[in-house]
């Protein structure tokens, strides 16, 4: 099995070596591309090997590997030497790359280009043929065309051929553009493995590609009496672009350790390529308004509220959700929100599994703020698809929502056309207060009373009154200390009192009192303005007083008649008729009236 | 009065410009009411004459202080102003006297101080005559009329002053240019907008002197104001 290196080596390696301390440091430069198997079988890999040697292979590119068919590569590694050979430095650079046949048959691998300095050296080509394997061709994952995907543990007889193996396969072979496929890559192995295996993946263009699942654990499964384990990796795929397109294989790179047939390497293996017809999308029935989302969607809205006060917002959700790549969804369809004042949606994406299937939401958030009041439609939103179940094209539409708007504070604002802030609103009311009504007869008020005459007339009662009650605290005080002036002051008034008395005496012609009551008021009247005890005044007294003050003599002289009478009449009652009396009582009347001005 | 119920009917009927000549009939007759005054300026308002409107309601507010409604519709009103003017930092006494100032017509602080000085003179009355028994209460009920006599004497006296020297105007036009001198030729100091309550210091001929409450003067037309 061990197979002899064969070298090729290349003319350029001659050049080298006879025009050794040639100046041309270019021509020193060799490039050989060996292969260490020229045999391999399908599912093992070999090693091309590209070495650039001489005396400075420094400043040389990496080499181009020519288009290579029927094989793949797996990896590239790369080393170095320097060696000394007849004094002189001595480079080699190479370059190994890991490849792995695709198919049975006999390939050439085209002359490998290197750029050294402004020289491009190329290699011979290498043959090698592929033979068919001693271990296990992958059993290929293509089942019958649209068929669905059978379980592993159904596996067709003759797949499990080898202890390890591994296949891929899509539930489906025709599709439509962006609508999902599900690609399954399944790991079967019955030995243990040193070290875990390795996964590439196949590489899908033309696909969007969206991680499924990956088997955790390994299942037991049993195939044609032998148990395996079974390991599944799945993949969304959803094409972009209609066409024929092709999965390429997927590789799994195992060691099977200190094995039998070899020492420890590596095997690698390898799923068939996959074709996939991707249908266009039907143009007949295409709507107009279509942006290219494929799948099974649902459209609905959630309003925050159903009631609102004008020019506050309203918070309007238009969710779109279903199975489908849900980042291809495209905008959607506004209607024409008459009445409402539309902000631009706040757009929130998530998707989720669903068993094999990608579901994805889209939430559209939009703000309306009503600009008038009464009964708003929030017409339908609309969203058009394409459903690859029912092979349709599917327009979404969400129901109409009806919004009360209530007058709000900003509302009565706008309507009068004021344009106050809400701040300054508040501090006064939302608009001038209603006129008054007519209560009560209207008045002029505009006169000014401080300049009227009556007011300042008015203001004169009291000062008077106060100027009154000083004067008649003086007298009250006067009254008080000064038994004269008392005296004086009441005279008169009791002397009145008495010839009052003694003309109702004079009714009830009582001569006796009567007589007495006239003596006594002159006397007392007298005696009160002379500050003198009445008893004690004599005619003579009387006279001398007046003297003294300058008062008629006829006054005297009545006085001094007026007693006569009365002493007369008092000792001889009924002298004097009543008609006398009267002319008596009157005399003394005039003389109290003339005294009270004298004294 | 019946021309003040027709034109509290078209008021609600919403013919405002009706109303306005319905109410300055009214006035014209010398029937200066606070009342009229005040839908007036309701009615100066809803025709979309603003600066009327003010001049109405502080010709009111001047007849009937402490109305509410008045004040509320002229503080609602003045916010309409195209001037804005601050409002002044005051203490606390100043805002009382202004307050107090603020609160009575001319009229009523002059019943006020009379009916204060009739009382101050009943007590001064029952001093004289019953002083020897009741001195001490006669002097307390003294000295709070007293405390109350002084200051409304004193607002009287700056409400007698500002009745007789100082004459306010309110802006009715749009747009009132100010200028340096009495003559159109003079520079343009400042404008004033309608609504604005200036002070009005002068006259000559034409041209009046006014000051804003700020304290800027400077000369205006006179048709473009009119007085309170």
């Amino acid at each position: 099995m061990k197979m002899k290196e064969k070298t090729f080596t290349v003319l350029g390696i001659i050049l080298m070596l006879l025009g050794m301390g040639s100046t041309a440091r270019a021509q020193e430069v060799s490039v050989t591309a060996s292969v260490d198997r020229q045999r391999v079988s399908v599912d093992e890999s070999l090693t091309l090997t590209v070495a650039v040697s001489g005396g400075n292979v420094q400043g040389m590119s990496q080499p181009t590997l020519p288009p290579l068919d029927g094989f793949d590569v797996m990896g590239t590694s790369s080393s170095s030497n320097i060696s000394w050979i007849n004094g002189r430095v001595s480079m080699t650079q190479e370059y190994r790359y890991t490849l792995m046949p695709r198919s049975v048959g006999a390939f050439t691998i085209d002359p490998v280009e290197v750029r050294v300095g402004r020289k491009t050296v190329r290699t011979e080509p290498v043959q090698v043929e592929v033979v068919q394997g001693t271990g296990t061709k992958p059993p290929a994952g293509r089942s019958a065309p649209g068929g669905q995907r059978s379980p592993p543990e159904a596996q067709p007889s003759g797949r499990a051929q080898g202890n390890i193996f591994i296949t891929t396969e899509v539930d489906k072979h025709k599709a439509y553009v962006g609508e999902q496929l599900v690609l399954t890559f399944t790991y079967y192995s019955r030995l243990s493995l040193w070290n875990a295996p390795q996964y590439t993946p196949p590489e899908t263009p033309g696909f969007w590609v969206e991680q499924l699942s990956r088997d955790e654990r390994a299942r037991r499964v049993v195939i044609e009496g032998r148990v395996f384990e079974m390991q599944q990796i799945k993949t969304a795929l959803f094409p972009t672009s209609s066409g024929k397109h092709v999965i390429s294989p997927a590789y799994l790179e195992y060691s099977t350790g200190r094995g039998f047939f070899s020492r420890g390497q590596a095997r690698r293996l390898r799923t068939d390529p996959i074709e996939i017809e991707v249908l266009p999308l039907p143009a007949k029935g295409k709507p107009s308004d279509f942006s290219g989302a494929v799948g099974k969607y649902t459209l609905s809205t959630k309003a925050d509220k159903a009631s609102v006060a004008r020019g506050d917002p309203i918070s309007l959700e238009v969710i779109l959700s279903g199975s489908g790549n849900i980042n291809t969804v495209g905008n959607l369809n506004v209607p024409d929100l008459k009445g409402f004042k539309v902000y631009e949606p706040e757009i929130e994406k998530s998707s989720s599994r669903a068993g094999d299937r990608i579901r994805g939401k889209k939430v559209f958030r939009y703000a309306l703020i009503p600009e008038r009041e009464g009964t708003l439609w929030i017409k339908p939103f609309t969203f058009s698809c394409f459903d690859p179940g029912a092979k349709a094209y599917k327009t979404l539409k969400t129901k109409a929502q009806r919004i009360t708007v209530t007058p709000g504070q900003a509302e009565e604002l706008s309507a009068a056309g004021y344009g106050l802030t809400r701040e300054e609103i508040q501090l006064v009311g939302e608009d001038i207060r209603f006129i008054k009504p007519a209560v009560g007869k209207l008045r002029d008020q505009s006169g000014v009373l401080y300049r009227s005459g009556g007011f300042w007339l008015m203001q004169l009662i009291p000062l008077v009154a106060g100027i009154g009650a000083f004067f008649l605290k003086r007298h009250r005080e006067k009254m008080a200390g000064d038994v004269a002036y008392v005296r004086r002051r009441r005279a008169k008034g009791e002397a009145r009192r008495r010839l009052k008395r003694a003309r109702q005496l004079l009714k009830e012609h009582n001569s006796g009192t009567f007589y007495g009551e006239i003596h006594r008021a002159l006397t007392q009247f007298i005696g009160d303005k002379l500050n003198v005890p009445a008893a004690s005044l004599m005619r003579d007294e009387i006279a001398e007083a007046f003297a003294a003050r300058d008062i008629e003599d006829g006054v005297t002289d009545r006085i001094g008649e007026i007693f006569h009478h009365c002493d007369a009449a008092r000792f001889a009652p009924g002298s004097l008729s009543d008609e006398d009396m009267k002319n008596l009582l009157d005399d003394a009347e005039t003389l109290i009236g003339r005294l009270e001005k004298m004294l | 009065m019946s021309f003040y119920n027709r034109a509290g009917r078209t008021y609600e009927a919403e013919q405002y410009e009706e109303a306005v000549a319905l109410y300055e009939a009214i006035t014209k007759m010398g029937i200066r009411d606070g009342r009229v005054y005040y839908n007036l300026g309701n009615a100066y308002f809803k025709a979309g004459r603003l600066g009327k409107a003010i001049l109405s309601y502080e010709r009111a507010r001047r007849l009937l202080p402490r109305d509410e409604d008045i004040e509320a519709n002229l503080g609602f009103v003045r916010l309409l102003k195209v001037d804005k003017e601050p409002p002044e930092e005051r203490n606390v006494v100043v805002r009382f006297v202004l307050n107090l100032y603020d609160a009575f017509s001319l009229n009523g602080l002059t019943k006020a101080a009379s009916g204060l000085y009739i009382l101050i003179m009943f007590s001064v009355i029952g001093w004289i005559l019953y002083g020897r028994r009741f001195r001490s209460v006669c002097v307390a009920v003294l000295i709070v009329l007293g405390a109350v006599f002084v200051p409304v004497c004193g607002v009287l006296a700056f409400k007698i002053h500002a009745e007789a020297f100082v004459k306010e105007a309110i802006v009715i036009s749009d747009e009132v240019d100010a200028r340096s001198g009495p003559g159109a030729e003079h520079t343009k100091i400042f404008a004033v907008h309608e609504g604005t309550k200036v002070r009005l210091e002068r006259r000559d001929g034409d041209w009046a002197l006014v000051r804003l409450s700020s304290g800027i003067g400077g000369w205006v037309r006179g048709k473009g104001m009119e007085e309170i």
